[in-house]
């Protein structure tokens, strides 16, 4: 069940269902079709509910499809004996990096990985060494995880997942929890790993600002993909996005509301460098 | 009622290897009706402060006065308190545990003896203000969206009416128009006469939400202020990891770049109100 066309992933006619009881199920994925190439920075917005996670756990077959087919790098989820091989090439972070910490010294929770692969020991020390340079950890190599700040944690969450050496990482909700500074630090740095080692990212976010970030924005509602383009593409269709209880980022408002009053600036000015660049060039 | 913390410190895990200083010597009062932001990188100490606040963790030292009574002196219902001061954790999961979501958000108001009639009214009411769909109700809390969860969680709290309401991240994880009415309600309960204190590392909702501002830094309190005051210090603000709303960084990038405009603008409005009238003073003509 290769697919001859091995792009990135492929979804096609995917639905999901979550049986409640005997009778009844709750239809989280009502038919998902999406192409994600290899190398691609997605990120995937949508309101609660609409089906994000479920998407995100099709990907690395901790979900099979109801209906419709999922290929990872030309592998069928559906498939048992590729099961493995889309795990070793999909990995997944999750919401709160405490979940994901398993070993009491840092490097060791990295290796954590590979060693369930069955990497040999040298090997696996070199991947660790590069995955926490990957990330700009390595100094705490010898730290314990427990006691780091949470962009630390999310970040060595993220060289554990690095150290397996998938083609592409999954991050659901990943900053959700952080500081700013935590939030900029693991935006900075999967962007890094998307850039410099083409690694393809699919990133699930509720802070819009992120969405910046991506080369594609896809956007979910009732277990639907409403919407897919790059982040300009997206926004400026602000009163669908904000039908569907999203929003567009602070300085995207501020922009369109400067521009709707006569300053003759791009509406759809999004980040704070650009409207400030907008604006100084008026004269 | 009134909240009074007196040198208050924190040491988790005391005389062990692992030993954590999470707060040291932290003293402030919480007026009647005050809606207060508590901010601080990760690991400033936030999640412990708060705990303080209704005595699910006990003081190293320093004590916790509500309504000036110590609530570890002999005499004092903790249960009392707790009913008065609600605290909504961090991680929702930490909460839930019922079968399903309407026993959970009803755990609390049968608890405290509410008729069957009042318990209804009150899950309905904090069903309301949480958004929360009304079919959701019969559902496992385990079968929910991390969104329709974290609901879930504040629900329960608010359902026993608390005359204090405390929540740490209430709006993590909720897409934006669900963290802007829940937002928006509870500062509609602010205005009924509920005191508030919020917990989170969203700069533009504390700015906008909050009359007063707490910041910790490695579990001491460095600032105390309105959040103009807070936001513009912006020396003290960078250096500890945190950022003031997107807004302020545009006012303060175009002052370095030669505009007089003003630095103390925290939300969209205010924003382009002030670019409007800088514009203006500077002549240039809009179409
Ligand atoms: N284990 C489960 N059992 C039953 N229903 C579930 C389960 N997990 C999710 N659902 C339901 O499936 C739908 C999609 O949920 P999902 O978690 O994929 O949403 P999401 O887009 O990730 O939302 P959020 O932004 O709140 O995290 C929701 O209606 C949810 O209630
Ligand atoms: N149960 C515990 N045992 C030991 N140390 C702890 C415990 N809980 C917290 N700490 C430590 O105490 C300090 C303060 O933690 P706290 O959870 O109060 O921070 P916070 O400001 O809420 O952070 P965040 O923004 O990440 O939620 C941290 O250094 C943390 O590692
Ligand atoms: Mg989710
Ligand atoms: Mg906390």
């Amino acid at each position: 069940m290769m697919n001859d066309d091995a792009a990135g992933i492929v979804i096609k006619g995917l639905t999901h269902s979550y049986g409640l009881d005997e009778n009844h199920r709750v239809m989280a994925l009502a038919g998902v079709d999406l192409v994600i190439d290899e190398g691609d920075f997605v990120v995937i917005l949508g309101p609660n509910g609409s089906g994000k996670s479920t998407l995100a756990k099709h990907l690395n077959v901790l979900l099979l499809p109801d209906e419709g087919d999922v290929w990872v790098f030309g592998m069928n989820t559906k498939d048992p004996d590729f099961t493995w091989e889309i795990r070793k090439n999909a990995g997944m972070v999750f919401q709160n990096p405490d979940n994901q910490i398993i070993a009491t010294v840092v490097e060791e929770d990295v290796a954590f990985g590979p060693e369930n692969l069955g990497v040999d020991p040298k090997e696996i020390r070199e991947r660790v060494t590069r995955a926490l340079e990957a990330v700009d950890m390595l100094e705490f190599a010898r730290h314990a995880p427990h006691y780091l700040s949470g962009g630390q944690k999310q970040r060595v969450a993220i060289a554990g997942i690095l150290a397996m050496e998938p083609k592409c990482i999954i991050l659901d909700e990943p900053t959700a929890m952080l500081d700013p500074r935590g939030r900029e630090e693991v935006m900075q740095t999967i962007t890094r790993l998307n850039q410099d080692m083409g690694i393809t990212v699919i990133h699930i976010t509720h802070y819009m600002d992120e969405a910046l970030y991506a080369d594609k924005v896809v956007v979910m509602n009732e277990g639907k993909i409403v919407m897919q383009g790059t982040p300009r593409d997206v926004f400026e269709e602000e009163e669908l996005i904000s039908d569907l209880g999203l929003d567009v980022p602070p300085i995207g408002k501020l922009s369109r509301m400067l521009a709707s009053h006569g300053v003759p600036i791009d509406s759809n000015a999004l980040s704070v460098d650009e409207l400030v660049d907008e604006l100084c060039q008026l004269k | 009622m009134s909240i009074e913390v007196k040198n208050l410190s924190h040491i988790y895990m005391q005389g062990t290897l692992t030993e954590a200083f999470a707060l040291t010597d932290v003293s402030f009062t919480v007026e009647d009706g005050e809606f207060i932001g508590l901010i601080g990188p990760t690991g400033s100490g936030k999640s412990t402060l708060i705990q303080h606040l209704n005595g699910l963790l006990k003081p190293t030292s320093g004590t916790v006065l509500v309504d000036g009574v110590d609530i570890w002196s002999k005499g004092v219902s903790l249960k009392e308190i707790r009913r008065k001061i609600g605290l909504v954790f961090q991680y929702p999961e930490q909460q839930v545990f019922e079968e399903t979501v309407f026993d959970d958000i009803a755990f609390g108001p049968r608890n405290l003896g509410y008729s069957p009639e009042e318990v209804e009214r009150s899950v309905e009411a904090a069903r309301q203000v949480v958004g929360l769909d009304k079919e959701l109700l019969s559902r496992s809390p385990f079968d929910l969206s991390g969104g329709q969860l974290r609901r879930v969680a504040v629900a329960g709290i608010l359902a026993m009416n608390p005359e204090v309401l405390v929540l740490d991240e209430p709006a993590a994880g909720l897409d934006p128009k669900g963290r802007k009415e829940i937002l928006d309600n509870i500062k509609k309960l602010h205005e009924s006469g509920i005191t508030v204190i919020l917990v989170s590392h969203n700069m533009e909702d504390v700015a906008y939400f909050c009359q007063r501002i707490l910041v910790l830094y490695d579990g001491t309190l460095i600032a105390d202020g309105a959040p103009r005051e807070v936001f513009t210090k912006e020396k003290l603000i960078d250096s500890i990891g945190l950022k003031p709303p997107e807004v302020t960084i545009v006012m303060r990038k175009l002052r370095q770049r030669g505009w007089s405009v003003r630095e103390d603008v925290l939300t969209v409005e205010e924003g382009f109100e002030e670019i409007l009238r800088c514009l203006g003073t500077k002549g240039v003509a809009l179409i």
